[in-house]
């Protein structure tokens, strides 16, 4: 089996794929914010007293509301009741606990594929998601390459959102100073954990970018645990989905992780190999649906407006 | 009149009958040589990086060569298609000839009525008046240099005389009538540029391509038919015909015949209603005349025919004029022919029979035959439809033929169309492969994005 989470192997290198870096400007910035607000507002609007999705249980009382069907009866005030007696009302509360995120994007050379790559894609969500977590007050943890290693860059304010934004600007697809950042050591067995798995300690959610392509779906099982969430937010290359359209003539497909094994294929051959393909992501779907995560799919080209949402419900 | 397609294709194709209206079209054969060139050509396949390629293992095609030819079906249909359009678009044509070279095929209507006066009053037959106004037609249709060639309608395909320019006095033998009647000619094989039909009346069926004229020509009464008691005699129209026992065809019998043979033709001119003349020269319908003096020797020899038998005695002399023979004597020695036949005359060698021929009814049934066969029909009968009123004149001027010489053989015409049948099967093939080409390109697209 390989690595369990695995780091780039870089075989294809760098500059041999046709996106491996990320390219963040004011922009994309602004759409993270605007992003950010919109869906931070939609979850101010959220009743309190139910379960929130983005931000932590809240423990700070602010008032009573009416009830109404599908409160969560554990916030109804019983002795409210009991004194008016004429209709209930339940709790209403507020955060006041952050939640810490850890977010990791797989920079391996298989995300340097597509036009725009599969890392660039992967990076805008991440950063859209960095955006709307600090919006709503909670930390995030983003795994990110520094000094020919890897980090945990720590963000608490939305002052820091910067500094995340150029963690995600500095990831290169199949660098060869990117080795490495999750447990490539305990899917082998070994004692000493990955990076990743050092960040986990207070994550109330885990992030995920990546294709999913080399990773232990058994390790990703063991991230969801207690009341800590999973996404994983799984991004393909147009190609990938339709090799055909990337040459009409027939082309040699080559694993950029892999470059010396080639393969071409026949009308058959590129059935078949859609149909793997769709059970391979049907298998992480399943694997998210088994452990409570979330799981969206989305293909490189697509905005992360349109499917980041359903990767943070 | 129709050919087959094949040998339309070979006649069409043979290189002295085309020329090439666009010689510089063939150039564009260049175009499916590059597209078959460029086919054969291997291509270095297109390396594409995808990093879910090894969902790829195992499957056919697995390994990837990294070159490919790229002569697919739908290319070599579209290089057919292209060779084929190529072929059309040079316009190969019947090579054409100088102008100056128009030779006009005239087709002239034999048949009794056109030695007919076209009226009353009129010394000219309507044969000699259409020809008339036909050479004024041609000599207005075409340049003074056309020449004319003449063909005999009613004897189809029979050309009358050599090409002679259009000014020229038609043939004499187109003037004279015929001994026989002749029918009207099939004008519908005759229907093309370049042909003038000449005849007395408007066709029934108009020619699309080919001219005309008619003389025209007024009722002509007079005899319709004969018969042992006279001739049926039509005085016009609105009247029936009537008999006229004075008009009978005319017969001379005479010089040394033997006194049987005599007695019989006259007995059979009696019965037939034929009258007698006594001079050769009157007689227009039948001479039965003998050959020289009876011969004096003893009969010596027997023969017959059609069941009668007889002793006879002739000479060593040659055989009686030309003729077909009726009666050959038996015996050695060189061949002689006792009774010989042509149209309207019976000739008998120097012949003496020894008695009367046995069985007599045999003989007389025999000599019937002869005579009937060889009396020609009266020339001043004819047919009542023919008589009859053949209308206004009128002509057409003939369209001008597409090779500006008028063949004067029918296959001219059929090698013409074969022409026309080779470039348009040329068209046919190339949309044929064009659309197969394109069906082929489809379903290969079709195939990568199923």
């Amino acid at each position: 089996m390989t690595a369990a989470w695995r780091g780039a192997r870089s075989d294809a290198g760098a500059s041999s794929l046709p996106s491996p870096g990320v390219s963040i400007g004011p922009a994309l910035v602004r759409r993270f914010g605007a992003f950010a607000a919109r869906l931070s507002a939609a979850r101010e609007r959220e009743e309190v007293g139910r379960r929130r999705a983005l931000q932590g249980e809240g423990e700070e009382f602010v008032g009573h509301r009416p009830y109404r069907m599908g409160d969560d009866l554990r916030h109804l005030d019983w002795t409210l009741l009991a004194r008016r007696g004429d209709r209930p009302f339940v709790r209403v509360h507020r955060s006041s606990s952050s939640e810490r995120w850890l977010m990791a994007l797989d920079a391996s050379a298989s995300m340097g594929v597509g036009r725009p790559g599969k890392l660039q894609s992967a990076a805008e969500a991440a950063g859209a998601a960095m955006a709307l977590g600090l919006r709503l007050g909670n930390s995030i943890a983003l795994l990110a390459p520094a000094n020919g290693a890897e980090e945990i860059v720590e963000l608490r304010r939305t002052s820091d959102l910067q500094r995340g934004l150029d963690a995600l600007r500095a990831m290169v697809a199949g660098a060869s100073t990117q080795s490495s950042w999750v447990g490539a050591g305990a899917a082998q067995g070994e004692s000493s954990p990955g990076s990743l798995d050092r960040g986990l300690d207070g994550a109330g959610r885990v992030l995920l970018f990546s294709d999913f392509l080399d990773v232990d779906p058994r390790w990703v099982s063991t991230l969801a645990g207690g009341r800590r969430r999973v996404h994983l937010g799984q991004v393909f290359a147009g190609e990938e989905w339709d090799p055909s359209a990337a040459s009409a003539e027939g082309a040699v497909w080559v694993d950029p992780e892999h470059p010396e094994e080639r393969w071409s294929a026949d009308a058959a051959g590129s059935s078949r190999y859609l149909a793997r393909l769709a059970e391979f992501v049907e298998g992480w779907a399943r694997l998210a649906r088994d452990h409570r995560m979330t799981h969206a799919v989305w293909t490189s080209g697509k905005e992360f407006e349109d499917h980041l949402p359903e990767l943070l419900r | 009149m129709f050919c087959s397609l094949p040998s339309a294709l070979l006649d069409a194709f043979s290189i002295d009958s085309l020329e090439l209206t666009r010689p510089w079209a063939a150039a564009l054969l260049l175009l499916p040589l590059v597209l078959l060139l460029l086919s054969l050509r291997r291509l270095e396949r297109r390396t594409v990086l995808l990093g879910t390629a090894r969902f790829f293992s195992g499957l056919a095609g697995g390994g990837g060569r990294s070159s490919s030819r790229r002569l697919t079906a739908s290319r070599v249909l579209a290089a057919l298609a292209l060779a084929a359009a190529t072929g059309a678009a040079v316009g190969p044509a019947p090579r054409q000839r100088d102008v100056s070279e128009i030779e006009w095929l005239v087709v002239v209507d034999r048949s009794p009525s056109m030695y007919l006066t076209t009226g009353a009053g009129s010394g000219r037959s309507r044969l000699a008046a259409s020809l008339l106004a036909a050479r004024a037609l041609l000599e207005e249709a075409g340049p003074a240099s056309s020449r004319v060639r003449f063909v005999d309608g009613s004897s189809p395909g029979a050309a009358v005389g050599a090409a002679a320019p259009v000014q020229a006095a038609p043939p004499a033998e187109l003037l004279e009538r015929p001994v026989d009647s002749l029918p009207e000619p099939s004008w519908g094989a005759f229907d093309r540029a370049g042909v003038l039909w000449v005849t007395d009346r408007v066709p029934s069926t108009l020619p699309s391509a080919a001219g005309w004229v008619a003389s025209g020509g007024e009722a002509v009464p007079g005899p319709v038919g004969w018969g042992a008691k006279g001739a049926l005699l039509w005085d016009g129209p609105g009247s029936e015909p009537r008999l006229d026992p004075t008009l009978r065809p005319l017969a001379w019998i005479g010089g040394e015949l033997d006194p049987v043979i005599a007695s019989f033709a006259r007995a059979w001119a009696s019965d037939r209603g034929v009258a007698l003349v006594e001079d050769r020269a009157d007689a227009s319908e039948l001479v039965v005349e003998g050959a020289g003096p009876l011969p004096r020797r003893v009969a010596d020899r027997s023969g017959g025919r059609d069941g009668w038998w007889v002793r006879y005695a002739t000479d060593a002399g040659e055989s009686p004029g030309s003729g077909r023979p009726w009666w050959v004597a038996n015996g050695e020695g060189p061949r002689r022919d006792l009774i010989t036949r042509v149209s309207g005359r019976v000739t008998v060698a120097p012949l003496r029979l020894d008695g009367d021929p046995a069985p007599a009814e045999a003989f007389a049934v025999s000599m019937a035959a002869l005579l009937d066969g060889a009396l020609d029909a009266p020339r001043w009968v004819v047919p009542l439809s023919e008589r009859e009123r053949a209308g206004p004149t009128g002509r057409r001027a003939p369209e001008l033929p597409a090779t500006t010489t008028a063949e004067l053989d029918l296959a001219r015409g059929e090698r013409e169309r074969g022409e026309r049948v080779a470039t348009a099967a040329l068209a046919l093939v190339a949309a044929v492969l064009a659309a197969a080409a394109a069906l082929a390109r489809a379903r290969e697209s079709g195939r990568r994005h199923a």
